[in-house]
């Protein structure tokens, strides 16, 4: 199920009045069957994002699409999603099995009979709306052109009542039959026009309407006929079509599928505080799956849970995902985790999606300052540099020249190299000066300064064969391989 | 410096020069201690003796004395008759049997207190008032805790409406309801009655029915003990974790499965402990009877004053008169309520291994 959310907005209004804008805006397409981690820093607005798509929240102004569905002011249980809450709110006093199986418990089945009751209600309803509410485009201009004939004639009558008391000259001059008798014909035709559309209407929707309630009320009594002959003759499958609830043996044979599917088969009778955070969340995402949802939301699902065991799960959320086939959406303000399981990745901040790709290329191509800043560990370096004449200049030696630098005055511009990027040799234009050097491994990492920016903090990781080169320097040039360069509002230049 | 893997460039440090004299670079902590040294044990007991002594002077030895009492079979009240029930009698009363007459020993004081009509009435009184107005003080006092839970304006001026009866002296609220239930055609009851064309009614007086005293003992019983069961469950519930809620509004469930099905059992500690001490409450009715029927401290209501006496009204009246050894009939009629509360209660905790959900 592809989800779309356009202009979605939420603001919640606080003591005193406060407005606080948690979503902005909002517009953008979940691709149906895919993992998708909403990602920002905490207070960003993407916890808030997936409590609206649940239907927890209310946006204050917007739509969400289920497909080619609204479902907007659709209520959380007829949405078809399933959640799966950051400390899981697994009910403490049901076994597992009852948490799996307490989706299905609420689930009612409507009978054939139930079904033709309600077309029938409906097919009432519309009936009411034809006779009582005339559909205005039949009806409506007929009805203004009256109204406004009727008007014109009162007004004109007024208008002669007025003259006579103001101006009794010019009133003894008007012919008052002449003066009224185009209006009055008006209104004559104007009355005509209304009993034909009127007519018109009731011809095009009442009896239609009719005709639908005698053909409701016919399918019901054939319904009832044909349900009462099944149930002498073919009574299991009587009961089969009249039942309202699940049968407990059908929902355990989903909890258990669901429980196999988690991996948490032989856990089923024990109480969730029995289960270590793991299988607890696993059992969550069971309970959220129990009825086949169309979404499958997660907040936060690995902030609970210990080093090791959120390295585990998450391989084990990519893997639900993948054999269900589920559109999955994801909280997470851990870059990391999101860069790891999902397909596509919605970077927020301040209430305002930032960027929306795919992990890969969210951190290779990151759309400015923000978004360069809030993916990769160790964090992105980031400096100033100044734009003079075209070429780009890091504390007075001049780093590169580039036609996208043309444009504009000269100005301070942020540059950013991510740790990875920098290479030590000849054609190094970034100044650095040394503060520590450490080798773990395979890599040396490299804490320092730019030359003259006492407040910059580098960090340079690259291979460790240049230690022995590095080691005694105080001062160094390093290349860039690859590097950004924002404005200093955040957007990206180069 | 080519062989270390860390290269310092910081390496003249105080820290280095500190610790190459062998002082810790960093503070550590000490405390200081007193002189004189308590044992624990000692420390616990001086701390609990104030407690004690209450204890053992206002609880202990009356319970013990109650049960001696109740197995001496010519116990007689020979002290001061007037005089109330103080600790000073207690020794007056023994020294006065054990000068007069040898002390016999048995279960006769059982015996005929089993054997009383009056109190296998009290008895059947005593349990109707608890079958009947716990189970419906609790019923009602979780539903309007729940609902006053679920709702946000005027939230807290319900609660302190809810919670008015808690402040209210007993007698007080006796007197009141003996005021609107009265015979009187005028009275505020009969008024309303009145209204759906029912005739002005005795509810409590001589004349009454006995039922239409009941209702009004049930009434009185809920409106007295619904504002701390409220207020009990309302904090249960505020204790239960929002998010349950969501989680039962986004698996479909409707609004009386959630309070059947989730509401009820996370709030079944809160249910279970205001179950126990309504239930011993109950079985210690006393107080709401004469102060509705408010003609003194041992008229039960109905022409001979003992239509709703109940069991610890019946040990009142045995324990306020004199001679055949009806202090003794009181301590034993005493043990007996005691015992009977014990089971129930034993019985309510073996349910809620059950039912109670920690």
């Amino acid at each position: 199920m592809e989800v779309r959310l356009e202009h979605l907005t939420k603001e919640f209004i606080g003591k005193k009045n406060a407005r606080t804008v948690a979503v902005n805006d909002m517009s953008f397409v979940i691709p149906d069957g895919k993992l998708v981690g909403l990602l920002g820093p905490s207070g960003c607005g993407k916890s808030t994002t997936l409590y609206m798509i649940a239907g927890l929240h209310k946006p204050t102004g917007g739509q969400i699409f289920f497909g080619d569905e609204d479902v907007t002011n659709i209520p959380p249980e007829n949405r078809g999603i399933g959640l799966v809450f950051q400390n899981y709110a697994l009910y403490p006093h049901f076994s597992v099995r009852q948490n799996i199986e307490f989706p299905l418990d609420n689930v009612r089945f409507s009978t054939p009979i139930d079904d033709k009751k309600a077309a029938l209600r409906e097919a009432q309803r519309n009936l009411n709306k034809a006779i009582n509410g005339p559909d205005m485009k039949v009806y409506g201009p007929a009805k203004a052109r009256y109204d406004e004939a009727r008007d014109a004639l009162e007004c004109a009558k007024l208008t002669l009542k007025e003259l006579k008391t103001s101006n009794p000259e010019k009133y003894a001059q008007i012919n008052q039959e002449e003066y009224l008798a185009p209006k009055k014909e008006e209104l004559e035709t104007a009355k005509i026009a209304l009993a034909e559309a009127k007519k018109t209407h009731d011809e095009s929707l009442v009896v239609p309407a009719k005709q639908e309630v005698a053909k409701a009320e016919e399918d019901l009594a054939k319904t009832v006929e044909l349900m009462n002959e099944m149930k002498e003759k073919d009574p299991e499958k009587y009961a089969e079509l009249m039942k309202k609830k699940m049968s407990k043996a059908e929902k355990d044979a989903i909890a258990e599928k669901m429980a196999k599917l988690v991996d948490i088969l032989p856990y089923l009778e024990r109480k969730p505080k029995e289960l270590s955070g793991g299988q607890q969340q696993r059992v969550a995402i069971a309970r959220a799956l129990a009825k086949t949802p169309r979404v499958l939301l997660l907040d936060e699902p690995l902030s609970n849970l210990d080093a090791r065991l959120r390295l585990q799960t998450r391989e084990e959320i990519r893997r639900i995902q993948q054999e269900t086939g589920i559109t999955t959406i994801f909280v997470t303000h851990d870059q990391e985790e999101a860069m790891s399981i999902s397909d596509v990745i919605v970077v927020m901040n301040f209430g305002v999606v930032q960027q929306i790709d795919e992990p890969q290329k969210v951190y290779d191509e990151p759309i400015n300052l923000f978004v360069a800043k809030f993916l990769g560990n160790p964090a992105i370096n980031t400096f100033e540099g100044e734009i003079k004449d075209g070429t780009l200049y890091i504390s007075g030696h001049e780093f590169d020249t580039n036609p996208a630098y043309k444009k504009g005055r000269n100005r301070k511009v942020v540059i950013g190299i991510r740790p990875e990027s920098f290479a030590y040799n000849d054609s190094g234009k970034v100044p650095v000066e040394i503060s520590s050097i450490i080798r773990i491994g395979r890599d040396v990492s490299v804490v320092g300064k730019i030359e003259g920016q006492p407040e910059s903090n580098l960090k340079i990781i690259i291979p460790s064969e240049n230690y022995a080169a590095l080691a005694d320097k105080d001062k160094v040039f390093f290349a860039a391989k690859r590097f950004y360069v924002f404005e200093e509002s955040g957007e990206r230049i180069l | 410096m080519e062989s270390n893997d860390i290269a310092l460039k910081d390496n003249n440090s105080f820290d280095n020069r500190l610790s190459e004299l062998g002082i810790s670079a960093k503070k550590s902590f000490k405390v200081k201690t007193s002189g004189f040294i308590l044992p624990e044990a000692a420390k616990g007991w001086i701390a609990l003796i104030p407690a004690l002594i209450f204890l053992v002077v206002f609880m202990l030895y009356p319970i013990i004395n109650t049960f001696v009492m109740s197995f001496c079979n010519n116990f007689y009240w020979v002290g001061n008759s007037n005089s109330s029930f103080v600790l000073t009698n207690y020794f007056a009363a023994q020294q006065n049997t054990r000068s007069g007459v040898t002390l016999s020993w048995g279960f006769d004081n059982y015996i005929r207190v089993l054997q009383d009509p009056v109190f296998k009435a009290a008895l059947g009184n005593t349990a109707l008032i608890v079958v009947i107005s716990v189970p419906l003080t609790i019923i009602v006092g979780l539903l309007i805790a729940v609902a006053l839970h679920s709702i946000k304006p005027l939230q807290g001026f319900f609660q302190t409406v809810f919670f008015l009866p808690y402040v209210t002296n007993a007698i007080a609220l006796g007197m009141v309801f003996n005021a609107m239930f009265s015979s009187s055609a005028g009275s505020f009851i009969n008024t309303l009655t009145g209204i759906f064309g029912m005739s002005p009614q005795d509810w409590l007086g001589i004349t009454a029915n006995k039922w239409s005293m009941f209702f009004v003992i049930v009434v009185y019983s809920i409106w007295n003990g619904i504002a701390f069961k409220i207020l009990v469950f309302m904090s249960g519930l505020s204790s239960i974790d929002r998010q349950y809620y969501d989680a039962a509004r986004i698996d479909g469930a409707t609004k009386g499965t959630i309070f059947r099905r989730i509401t009820v059992p996370l709030l079944s500690p809160q249910i279970l402990y205001i179950t126990i001490t309504s239930f011993i409450g109950a079985c210690k009715s006393y107080s709401q009877i004469i102060s509705l029927f408010s003609k003194g401290s041992k008229n039960f209501g109905g022409a001979d004053g003992n239509t709703w006496i109940t069991v610890v009204g019946y040990i009142v009246k045995l324990i306020d008169s004199t001679g055949d050894s009806s202090q003794g009939r009181g301590a034993a009629g005493c043990v007996i309520l005691l015992i009977i509360v014990l089971i129930i209660t034993a019985v309510q905790f073996l349910i809620s291994k059950k039912r109670v959900h920690y």
